[in-house]
Order: C-alpha cells, then structure tokens, then sequence
C-alpha cells in the first residue's frame, strides 16, 4: 500500500476514480463473505468434527456442517427478531 | 468506504494542468487494484492459517512432546484436508442460503 503516491491517486480523472471504487467495493465484499465462511467453518469444525482418520467428511460430518451453518443463520435471524420486538 | 484514499470525493482535484497521460492513469489504477488485491488475499490467508492451526493443534497435538510425531503429522494433514472440504462445503451452502433466502 506504502508504495502508491497519494499525488498520483489526486490526479486521477472522475471515471478511474470510480472504477477503483467499485473495485475496493467489490473486494471488500468479497472479503466480508470469506471471513464468514472462515468463521462458520471454525466454529461448526469444532462441532462435527471429533475424530481425525482420515481426509474425508464422513456424510455425517458434512450434514451435521451443513445443519450448523443453517441453524447459526436461523439463530441469527431470531436474535434480531427478538431485539426488534424489545424495540418496540 | 467512499473517502477512501481520497476517492469518490469531489471533482476538485481533477481540474487541468494536474491531469494523467491515458497510460500514466492505467499504471496508477492497475496499481491500485493489485495493492489491494495482494492486502486482501494476505487478510485471507492469515484468517485461514490461523484458524486451521488452531483447530487442527486441538484436535491432533493431545500430549505435546520434543517434536511432532509422524501420527501427528498425519493427523494434521487429514484436519487440514478435512478442514478445506468443510470451508468448501460451508461456502456453497453460504452462498445458496443468501441467494435463496
């Protein structure tokens, strides 16, 4: 990042400003999904996962991270109903 | 997000006399975007790093002693492969939950 010169960055017409903004946009978003995948992944791995034997998932490994990613999401959305409705 | 690096702002500091050649101007995005890139694909690998080695201490370093055994050594190598098959399996199913919600 250091190296880029701010003077540069200035000096930059109307458009390519904006391509570099949707671009930042773009990244960052993407960003924002991995580290939740990473986070879901981390938290439902120390769930699924109890014995290490081989590389694989085991289909109850797989469903049992596919039903913690879901019901994280779900818990998720009944915290903020709850909120809302404490709101009120 | 808008103010970043000065972007999106104002169009004050584009007035002439100060403006880019059309291939000074490439240079300088290109810049940009592979900065950027590079920033976040290190954020990426430090999150992933760390959280694979972490799960994958617990679950395979039980007794520590003077160096990793060659169990252990297998041991981390299938966490880690079952580690990366999860993060897949995770971000399909990520990804199909926010479109179909």
């Amino acid at each position: 990042m250091s190296e880029i010169d701010p003077k540069l960055l200035q000096q930059l017409d109307e458009p390519s400003r904006q391509e570099v903004a949707a671009f930042i946009q773009q990244e960052s978003s993407k960003m924002k999904i991995q580290s939740s995948v990473t986070s879901f992944t981390d938290k439902c791995f120390k769930k699924c996962v109890s014995t290490i034997d081989n590389g694989n998932l085991s289909n109850y490994e797989a469903n049992c991270m596919n039903d913690c990613l879901n019901r994280f999401l779900d818990t998720n959305i009944k915290i903020v109903e709850i909120l809302q409705k404490l709101q009120k | 997000m808008s103010s970043f690096l000065g972007l999106g702002g104002s169009k004050s500091n584009s007035g002439a006399g100060s403006s880019l050649s059309s291939v000074q101007t490439q240079q300088v995005k290109d810049q940009v975007k592979s900065s950027i890139a590079t920033e976040m694909a290190t954020a990426y690998a430090t999150s992933l790093v760390n959280s694979l080695t972490e799960n994958c201490f617990d679950k395979c370093i039980l007794q520590p002693s003077s160096s990793l055994t060659s169990v252990e050594e297998n041991c981390i190598n299938d966490c880690a492969s079952k580690f990366m098959r999860s993060w897949n399996l995770i971000s399909k199913s990520y990804i199909a939950r926010i479109n179909n919600p």
